[in-house]
């Protein structure tokens, strides 16, 4: 099966910056995997997600080097509009990518300039916003929205596109417990029900653990590490060079098996370390 | 004792010009050198409230007495000296054209002398690490120095108590810790320290007090290990414990709340678990 993102030897440094954001990425991401993008804050996450729909090198000013391939089509060669049939983006802060006076408006918007027949759009903006949990809210101001239903608007507004890959930066980052579980749970459905890739950029590493099915760990512009969550978060060593705090329960559990408990694997969901402790303790 | 409070609210009520009633008789009173963490869901009231104890919001109803003093006939300026306030996102504050500019900027303004003003800015640009970059434009700077920079922007004025209004908002964990042991350093330093924060194990490793809003009012104030002692109501406040919390539950303890790793690994290796000799078959 050909890969549905494959990079091969990426480099790109934005125009008048000595040092490249992203530096000989290689990877390739299947269909319906759910990677989560991880590492410090300037390590070139945003700059990846900007990649993957052409943005850059279409759109920002910068050099790059190496290949993408995107759902077949070329990075470098296929126009945006092309692109965004296939690679929904919702950047960070996602309030500042919605512009239309109402909700239903601002979710036509895509599918209007994708060209489609009015009907189409119509069915699918209905299906878009009850998918993310705002039928009912098609005549609100998207402005006057709370922090998580604006993100889920945005997530929408994608998904209306009907792109194979969803790519979100950081999509929580600004709300509430509540606002980022709904959030989440939206993200994981979509994976899940309609098996649309994912690729996340987090700080959430609660969240890395509980829905992600591989993590790309990316650390002074290039890829430190890439594999399951269970590989990245029992490797300690790994993640204080690549200054990553690992959720409680994976610090919790790295401590008991240090001290001799023979916890194989480290668990490293509440859940699973629930349900490994508890064997423990039963004998 | 009294001569030790230095912020009282008194059956404080707020209503916004558009009608929203975002606070219900709110009563409290902080003492000097706490470390107060204020959380709750988005509309909660938390940034309201906290407003008040700088006299940047006025009560609707109600008192608010800081230092002795009703809020209602104060100016922010003159409160300011006091109660220093950091905002969520640093660029609502910053608006010099270079670092030390905005440093001094309080000062200037509230009238010190200006070799009064060259020391402090210079003192705060090497406690902050900023001294390097005192001449940059502040928006030319990382988000972690900007943050950095409405720290260093507070501290020009030494006030007694330091708001911050979610300081680790956008940080990644680095970033984040190193606000968190500056303001460490400030609560060690005899400063009182109010927080408002989403991340409650960041919350519990920091503040000896815990006030949960919920609907503009208090609905829980205590130690953290009592206010995360009641994990329903938290989650009908949509407050998500800490994981260590949660995990202790879910093993049948009940007596206790624990809230941190180190005091989790106590109680499982003493406690919960058969030795680690017993169960792996192998003799030391």
């Amino acid at each position: 099966m050909m890969p549905l993102i494959e990079l091969n030897d990426v480099t790109f440094s934005y125009s008048r910056v000595a040092l490249p954001a992203i530096a000989n990425i290689s990877f390739k991401i299947n269909a319906g995997e759910f990677v989560a993008l991880i590492g410090p804050s300037g390590a070139g996450k945003s700059t990846l997600c900007y990649s993957l729909n052409g943005s850059i090198p279409q759109l920002f000013n910068g050099t790059m080097t190496g290949s993408i391939k995107v759902a077949g089509c070329d990075t470098y060669i296929d126009e945006i509009p092309t692109l965004a049939e296939h690679v929904g983006l919702v950047v960070q802060n996602a309030r500042t990518q919605l512009f239309n006076v109402t909700v239903l408006q601002e979710v036509a918007f895509g599918c209007e300039n994708l060209g489609l027949p009015r009907k189409q759009i119509q069915e699918r903006v209905n299906q878009a916003l009850n998918f993310v949990g705002l039928s009912g809210f098609e005549d609100r101001e998207p402005s006057a929205l709370s922090g998580g239903q604006q993100q889920r608007l945005a997530m929408a507004c994608v998904l209306a596109m009907d792109p194979e890959l969803l790519v979100l930066d950081e999509p929580t980052s600004e709300l509430d417990p509540i606002g980022a579980e709904q959030v989440m749970n939206v993200i994981a459905r979509l994976n899940r029900e309609l098996g649309k890739t994912i690729f996340m950029v987090t700080h959430d590493m609660e969240f890395v653990t509980r829905y992600a099915s591989r993590v790309l760990l990316l650390y002074d512009h290039r890829l430190l590490e890439d594999g399951d969550p269970q590989k990245i978060f029992s490797n300690t060593s790994l993640l204080e060079q690549a200054r990553i705090r690992p959720p409680q329960v994976c610090e919790l559990a790295q401590r008991l098996f240090q001290d001799g408990y023979p916890l194989d694997p480290i668990p490293i969901t509440l859940d699973s370390a629930a349900k490994a402790l508890e064997e423990l303790h039963h004998g | 004792m009294v001569e030790n409070t230095i912020l009282i609210c008194e059956q404080l009520n707020h209503i916004y010009a558009n009608g929203v009633h975002a606070l219900t008789d709110i009563n409290l009173s902080i003492d000097k050198g706490e470390y107060v963490a204020f959380v709750g869901q988005n509309g909660s009231g938390k940034t309201t409230l906290v407003k008040h104890f700088n006299g940047l919001l006025k009560p609707t109803r109600g008192k608010v007495m800081v230092f002795g003093e009703d809020t209602h006939n104060k100016k922010v300026s003159s409160l300011s000296r006091k109660v220093g306030y950091v905002f969520q996102n640093p660029d609502d504050m910053l608006f010099c054209s270079s670092v030390e500019e905005e440093i001094a900027y309080g000062p200037r303004m509230l009238g010190f002398e200006q070799s009064e003003i060259d020391t402090k800015v210079k003192k705060i640009l090497n406690e902050l690490d900023l001294n390097q970059k005192r001449e940059i434009h502040p928006f030319a700077l990382s988000l972690g120095d900007r943050q950095r920079l409405a720290v260093a922007c507070a501290l020009s004025l030494d006030p007694e108590v330091f708001i911050f209004d979610e300081p680790t908002t956008g940080q990644d964990y680095f970033g984040g810790k190193s606000i968190m042991m500056l303001i460490d350093q400030l609560h060690a330093s005899g400063k009182t320290v109010i927080i408002i924060s989403h991340d409650m194990p960041l919350v519990v490793e920091h503040a000896t007090r815990v006030v949960v809003l919920n609907q503009g009012q208090i609905a829980l104030d205590g130690t953290p290990e009592d206010v995360f002692s009641h994990t329903e109501l938290l989650q009908q406040y949509s407050l998500r414990s800490p994981q260590v919390t949660l995990l202790a539950q879910k093993l049948g303890l009940q007596d206790r709340t624990l809230l941190r790793v180190p005091q989790m690994v106590q109680w499982l290796e003493t406690e919960y678990l058969p030795s680690p000799k017993s169960t792996n078959g192998f003799t030391a």
